[in-house]
């Protein structure tokens, strides 16, 4: 108590001396303009969606949350000969929101392939000075690709015809009367396009075929259907174009699809297959089965030459592939002569899912000896961190130069060279896309933010897990992103070229950098840095289970971390994702104080002079010098003694025993060291002291430490040992751009050409 | 091949995402910094290892597999020939010899370290980057100069292979 009213009876002396000090400056007449609450630790009331009964301000999916849900019956085939697929599908939408729908919005992506696309027609363009041929006549000469969905109808149950309108890539189907709050609706959609080469077509290389040398072709097939927009609380209508960057927005249903292919393909897909023995030998079954039940090695199903035999059938024969998904939001298959497939099952606790890999015989040697333990790792990994994987299987598929998600299978790109050499940069590339795009599953396939909108949402924290995941997978792993200094290139580059994390997919220049690094990278400096593993990781698993097979938004995440923790992060939020802030915290200035005994004459009058009228004006007082005063002696340099202050000895001896005293903390030096903030974003300070006999201490200040004062902060160490250096973040934890200023002394730092000069 | 036309666009974009991570633009970055003080200039150019490897391959008609575990015996010194035929530095209107120093690697990324000993005022700086534009005609070469304090960035292609700077 006593120590509180002396230490506000001098703060209020610094303040009336400061504004005394304010009057006489004449170039100060003119008092300060007031201000808003620019704090950086202010509540983020103004940026964050009110909470409301469908989201809560905890952060979880509120009372009145719905979602709506679309059933999906597909017949496609595929015309591998003219590159074409055709299909028509019913779709049953069940309105489950409390309004009334006047119209529905279905999304229809293969339309960024139209010739009249608009997607080329939003970017700059200069002329080359100089073109390949191949690109000038593809840009100059060539017609344009046809591609796109040719819609042959759209009927309602009953077989009329539908009333639509396609702006783009979206098509509003009109209704003779308003789907009601509770109804469903059924009806038709018959179509076909054109499948892109997605090696030669520039609009969307997400899906299309891969051809080969052979005269085969692999198919990854995608946005292949006219597919529900998401219609919920936030966005109403979500149709948002897609311009080819900003991915998906998708509603949950269960889909029945049945594929026709050429006889001599083997294929996979979203969901379980449903007649297995029509599509696959006997001995294949029977390799199937073995898998379900392996769980320490992949099981090959459909082996190497099996697939060779069949790469110069082409057979005009067809194959029906029947599928079934439940509780979806996308479905994709993959189809080839070429393939391989391997598969072993993943022990969960409460799942025994299968991770399965598709390829032709040039992913060999690489793709059976990691891409399924790849998968099955990565489920393993991501369920410890979330939810067990609830779907029946997850397969990867190789397909060059892609990495794409859908739910349970994806496409990834590494193959060895032509002469079956293969690199490091192939293999850990490879695992780095099959880790990546398997996560995915998590998020967003069942964690299911709108990835039109915020592309972070799901990239950010799949990226996150990706991180743990490889490093899991590999201690040695080239992993790039995540550690908090792999981000520093990024966040101290060129503001005109940086936007807030809070950015729309379409508007972000560094795209890889902004929308998966600097998010991932920032939960890892919460879990390594600020919140600590097991707050982080309980606060991230409560997010993931409120939210699989939801539709959540940024502010259901942000919320759910604090609530979930008791740790305040409005100040973390705001700085790492809503601006282009960096770190920089320096180190300004260090004082060593030596601790004299104070003249006792020289005390009173000191205590007389500021008029305190509370304490006892005899109590000895110790005083604190810089090498240099009048008080300075030497000897003081050798460190405080406390047995030689004659003052303290006579306070320890009145209110401790003998044997206390002896285990009373001896501090010999005393600094004052002063911390610069050059950089906008809060960080912890993180002050690592080394001492002559090389031992080393690191003291953590939260990043609270500046919440009255953003510019500079003060602490005060006192240590047994004398301090010979202090280092700010000496392990890299926050992602300073500037470390040359994180020391004391002023070390002229050893730059990285130093170092090689010496060599 | 695919991308010859938002190049321009991309110059800042390293990297194509889409959902991960492919480089499809043929770009190099090189930073030039003057440090007076330890009297030499440095140079760290950024390159994508399979373009360096496609260049190598051309010009020796055998694959260097740099940076792997097949690693030609003979790769470190074809790259040191490829950077002194490829960058060149006049400084006051000399010619500098450039010292190689060493190559690094960062994912998708080699860096190479190289330096020019010089301890005289620079009136005048002159770049030549040519890398890889033999073999694509689209490469764009990003060079960031910091010489003086005075921060510069140029951009230079197939058809513009050098530039000069006077201060």
């Amino acid at each position: 108590m006593k120590n509180s009213i002396v230490f506000s009876a001098f703060l209020s002396i610094v303040v009336a001396f400061g504004a005394t000090a304010q009057e006489v400056k004449p170039e100060d007449k003119k008092p300060a303009q007031g201000h808003y609450n620019e704090n950086k630790f202010r509540q983020m009331y103004d940026e964050m969606a009110t909470p409301n009964m469908f989201r809560t301000a905890s952060g979880a999916p509120g009372p009145a949350y719905y979602q709506q849900k679309a059933d999906y019956k597909m017949n496609l085939e595929l015309d591998d000969k003219n590159k074409k697929l055709y299909g028509s599908e019913t779709i049953t939408y069940y309105n489950n929101s409390p309004e009334n729908l006047e119209y529905l919005w279905v999304q229809l992506e293969q339309n960024i392939e139209r010739p009249d696309s608009k997607t080329p027609l939003v970017e700059n363009e200069t002329l080359p000075k100089s073109i390949t041929t191949d690109g000038f006549a593809k840009k100059f000469i060539e017609a344009p690709f046809q591609g796109g969905f040719n819609i042959d109808y759209v009927k309602d149950a009953k077989g009329n015809a539908m009333k639509y309108i396609v702006n783009q890539t979206m098509m509003r189907i009109d209704l003779a009367k308003p789907l009601k709050s509770g109804d469903k609706i059924t009806f038709s959609i018959k179509w076909w396009y054109n499948i892109v080469n997605y090696q030669e077509q520039v609009n969307n290389g997400r899906s299309g075929y891969e051809q080969f040398p052979d005269g085969n072709r692999l198919y990854v097939m995608a946005q292949f259907f006219p597919r529900m927009a998401v219609y919920n609380d936030v966005e109403g209508w979500q149709n948002m174009q897609f311009w080819g960057r900003g991915e998906f927005a998708l509603v949950f249903g269960d889909y029945e699809v049945n594929i026709t292919v050429p006889a001599d393909h083997v294929m996979e897909a979203t969901g379980v297959l449903q007649n297995r023995s029509e599509v696959f030998t006997p001995a294949q079954v029977k390799r199937w089965e073995l898998a379900e039940k392996t769980f320490d090695k992949p099981v090959v199903i459909v082996t190497q030459e099996e697939a060779i035999a069949k790469e110069s059938s082409f057979s005009d024969q067809k194959k029906t592939w029947k599928f079934k998904a439940q509780n979806v939001r996308d479905f994709g298959f993959s189809t080839s002569r070429k393939f391989i497939i391997d598969a072993m099952a993943v022990d969960l606790p409460t799942n025994k899912p299968l991770a399965i890999s598709v390829y032709p015989k040039e992913g060999n040697p690489l793709w059976g000896e990691y891409s399924t333990r790849a998968v099955a790792h990565t489920l393993k990994t991501y369920s410890h961190y979330t939810f067990d994987y609830p779907y029946p299987k997850a397969v990867s598929v190789s397909a060059e130069d892609q990495g794409m998600e859908y739910p349970m299978i994806c496409w990834n790109y590494g193959r060895p060279d032509e002469k079956g050499f293969v690199s490091d940069r192939t293999k850990y590339g490879m695992l780095g896309v099959i880790i990546h795009e398997v996560g995915h599953n998590f998020f967003p396939m069942i964690v299911n933010s709108d990835e039109r909108q915020w592309t972070w949402m799901d990239e950010g924290l799949n990226t996150f897990l990706e991180y743990l995941t490889e490093t899991t997978f590999d201690p040695n792993f080239p992993a790039m992103r995540g550690p908090a200094k792999n981000i520093v290139p990024y966040m101290k580059g060129n503001q005109q070229y940086l936007e807030p994390i809070m950015t729309n997919s379409e508007n972000i220049y560094n795209f890889g950098a902004n929308a998966y690094g600097k998010p991932a990278t920032g939960l890892n400096i919460l879990r390594e840095t600020i919140m600590g593993h097991e707050l982080f990781d309980h606060a991230f698993k409560t997010y993931a289970n409120r939210w699989k097979f939801k539709h959540p938004t940024p502010e259901d995440f942000f919320r759910t971390m604090e609530d979930a923790s008791a740790v305040d992060l409005d100040w973390f939020w705001r700085g790492w994702f809503y601006s282009t802030d960096f770190t920089d915290i320096a180190v300004k200035d260090v004082k060593q104080y030596y601790v004299i005994e104070q003249d006792p004459k020289e005390a009173k009058a000191q205590f007389n002079r500021r008029g305190r009228k509370i304490g006892d004006e005899n109590q000895p007082m110790l005083k604190m010098v810089l090498e240099g005063s009048t008080d300075f002696k030497p000897e003081l340099k050798n460190g405080f003694d406390r047995s030689k202050v004659q003052a303290l000895n006579d306070y320890l001896t009145k209110n401790y025993s003998a044997e206390e005293i002896s285990a009373l903390k001896s501090p010999k030096f005393f600094y004052e060291v002063e911390f610069a903030k050059p950089g906008g974003l809060i960080m912890p300070i993180i002050v690592e002291l080394q001492f002559e006999d090389g031992t080393s201490e690191t003291h953590k200040f939260p990043a609270q430490i500046w919440r009255k004062n953003n510019e500079t902060a003060k602490r005060v160490f006192a240590t047994e040992k004398k301090v010979i250096k202090i280092q700010l973040d000496p392990k890299l934890e926050t992602a300073d751009i500037d470390v040359t200023n994180n020391f004391w002394p002023k070390a002229e730092m050893e730059s990285k050409f130093d170092t090689l000069e010496k060599k | 091949m695919k991308n010859n036309f938002k190049i321009g666009l991309l110059i800042f974009c390293f990297i194509l995402c889409s959902s991960f991570v492919l480089h499809k633009f043929y770009v190099s970055v090189t930073q030039i910094d003057y440090v007076p003080n330890k009297k030499r200039i440095e140079i760290t150019s950024r390159i994508f290892i399979d373009d360096l490897e496609k260049a190598l391959t051309k010009k020796h008609q055998k694959k260097p597999n740099i940076t792997s575990t097949n690693e030609l015996p003979e790769a470190e010194e074809w790259i040191k020939a490829y950077i002194k035929e490829k960058i060149k530095v006049s400084i006051n209107k000399k010619p500098q010899v450039i010292e190689y120093l060493a190559k690094e690697v960062e994912g998708d990324v080699l860096i190479i370290y190289t330096k020019i000993a010089i301890s005289k005022k620079i009136n005048t700086f002159e770049f030549y980057n040519s890398l890889l534009t033999e073999v694509y005609a689209e490469q764009q070469n990003i060079v960031h100069i910091n010489i003086n304090s005075n921060k510069k960035s140029i951009l230079l292609t197939n058809t513009e292979l050098q530039q000069k700077i006077d201060y």
